[in-house]
């Protein structure tokens, strides 16, 4: 079973999430993960070996459609463009990702 | 002025005159009106858009003229689609949900979004950032989650009908609460398409209803393949409505000794086993059984929905799909600031916990170990019912909890989806039907059926209703002091 979470695997895992934690927040979800992921090691006894994972669970197989572009079938590309919060040359204006 | 109590009744007394769409519609407002302030079942309801509806109406719709009320995780071009975040409380979306869309096809009106715990993640509805949700038969209890509101509405006699969605029991489990019929279909029988997703690979869409016929006729309307969502199935859609009626003499009903163990309060065991010595009155047999990866289910069933929900949370960014504002400047601190402004804390438990099940040295452990006791327990459930026709046994372990009680323990929360989590699991399609109270409150009865065979949960629950008058009680509006 893997090692208990710590508080630093908590900060990490809010990195890579793009999620901004107060240290408060951070002492909580460790403690909280820590009660779950106990409770749930139960599924480390069961014996998967051979075992296929579940990638569909219906039997469902590939579907696939002709390539052929549907332009506007859901909306305008003008409404569309109307719902962003600022735009410029008809594209969404972002903040910098460079300096 | 008629005040039908179904789908079923509303849509003959339209045909016959006694009502039109627009009383309907003002019927319903008015019920939202005396219950709303009690309850907090809607986030935003819809009065202008639908009365518009309602004088558009035409007739020859399945659901012509009759109002609907749908889950806040469903996409609709009126009003708001908030999830139940505050991430989302600027979004209004460009174009309803292949469900909305099936349902105004047929004449129907969006009346309001019903409430839900934020992105329906939670038991109990009290995860919603809009404010916990009430249950009708007792305001100091939950409603159940994370469909509550939708459950709430139909229960109080808000509306008549509301679709919801479950994930690991976000429908039956509200429906047991609240004493009324909650539907999750198998996996792919309904479009997910203009769902906010949860966990993609278990989610679906499922009518909230008074009456097993009702919620038959509006599976009929929202089930099939779409273009727009490649897991919907290609399985034809039977005729639902024409199963209620089919008597269930030499239906064979499995009992898992696991769905009447010692986590399940007696009374609610005794409730539920009334309810199937009724079934046999009817005709049908029953077998004991076992399922005993069911104690598996929970752990595999949260391990798999937070990595997926981790997944599909990443595209909120407070830039697309409504702004929310903060103060920062550089986009990488945008992320970080709107994500923990603006989510709450089951949301941010499950992005930690699902980023931690999916990442390196762990995933084979986590992930990869719960898809395949997923495996299993589809196996498990499988072999189950190649000796039995339907599956049958309580909703849930309890009657609704009081408000507080689990809000702050998530561990204790996730165990409220202890017998509903395993047929979301198995992708098989399940119902709640009311079968009782227990000291004031409802219990539900769950059948569980094979992929794709509704048709057996509708024939056995109807059979069940019709011999029964628990869907035709009604909780009391609170008077005044009791608000």
């Amino acid at each position: 079973m893997p090692d208990q979470i710590s508080p630093a695997d908590v900060k990490k895992m809010a990195e890579l999430a793009r999620l901004g934690l107060s240290s408060q927040e951070l002492k909580q979800a460790t403690k909280d993960l820590q009660s779950i992921f106990e409770h749930f090691a139960i599924i480390q006894q069961i014996d998967t070996d051979g075992v296929p994972t579940t990638d569909d669970i219906t039997g469902l197989k590939n579907v696939v459609r002709t390539d052929q572009a549907q332009p506007e079938v859901l909306s305008q590309t003008d409404e569309l463009l109307e719902a962003m919060p600022e735009t410029k040359d008809r594209q969404l204006k972002v903040k910098k990702i460079f300096e | 002025m008629s005040k039908p109590q179904s789908i079923i009744e509303a849509r003959a007394a339209l045909e016959s005159g006694a009502l039109t769409p627009a009383s309907l519609v003002k019927q319903t407002l008015e019920n939202i009106d005396q219950w709303e302030e009690s309850l907090n079942a809607f986030i935003e309801t819809l009065p202008e858009e639908a009365q518009a509806q309602a004088a558009a109406t035409s007739q020859p719709g399945r659901l012509a003229g009759i109002p609907i009320a749908i889950k806040d995780i469903i996409c609709t071009v009126e009003g708001h689609t908030t999830a139940g975040s505050k991430i989302l409380q600027n979004f209004q979306a460009l174009f309803d949900a292949t469900v909305v869309k099936r349902l105004k096809r047929e004449g129907a009106i969006i009346i309001g979004k019903t409430n839900c715990d934020e992105f329906a993640m939670g038991a109990s509805n009290e995860y919603s950032a809009y404010g916990p949700v009430k249950n009708p038969w007792d305001l100091s209890r939950v409603p159940g989650g994370s469909s509550g509101g939708s459950a709430a509405a139909v229960a109080s006699g808000e509306v008549l009908a509301a679709l919801g969605s479950d994930t690991g029991g976000s429908i039956r489990l509200p429906a047991s609460f609240c004493g009324v019929v909650g539907l999750k279909p198998t996996y792919g029988r309904v479009s997910r398409f203009g769902v906010i997703a949860y966990a993609s690979s278990f989610d679906q869409v499922g009518p909230i209803t008074r009456t097993v016929k009702d919620a038959a006729l509006l599976l009929e309307i929202l089930a099939g393949q779409d273009d727009f969502d490649a897991t919907t199935s290609a399985e034809p859609v039977d005729s639902y409505v024409n199963e209620c009626g089919r008597d269930i003499k030499g239906l064979t009903i499995g009992l898992p000794q696991e769905y009447f163990g010692e986590e399940v309060h007696h009374e609610v065991v005794a409730t539920v086993s009334k309810a199937i010595k009724q079934l046999e009155a009817l005709g049908a047999k029953t077998k004991k059984i076992s399922l005993p990866l069911m104690s598996a289910a929970v752990p595999t069933y949260y391990l798999l929905v937070k990595a997926e929900a981790s997944s599909n949370l990443a595209r909120y960014d407070g830039l697309r799909f409504g702004q929310v504002d903060v103060p920062s400047k550089k986009l990488l601190e945008q992320y970080l600031q709107t994500r923990g402004k603006y989510f709450g804390p089951e949301v941010k438990r499950s992005i930690l916990m699902g980023t931690y099940v999916l990442s390196a040295g762990y995933g084979e452990a986590w992930y990869k170990q719960a898809s395949r006791v997923r495996t299993l327990i589809r196996r498990e459930f499988q072999a189950a019912l190649k000796d039995v026709d339907i599956i049958a046994g309580p909703v849930a372990a309890e009657v609704a909890f009081p408000l507080g009680s689990k809000a702050a323990d998530p561990l204790q929360m996730y165990l409220a989806d202890l017998l509903t989590g395993p047929a979301s699991v198995a992708g098989l399609p399940a119902m709640s039907v009311p079968c009782g109270f227990t000291n004031g409150l409802p219990v539900g009865l769950q059948l569980i059926a094979p992929h794709f065979q509704e048709e057996l949960l509708f024939r056995v629950g109807h059979a069940y209703e019709q011999a029964t008058d628990w869907h035709q009680q009604r909780p009391k509006l609170p008077s005044a002091e009791n608000k």
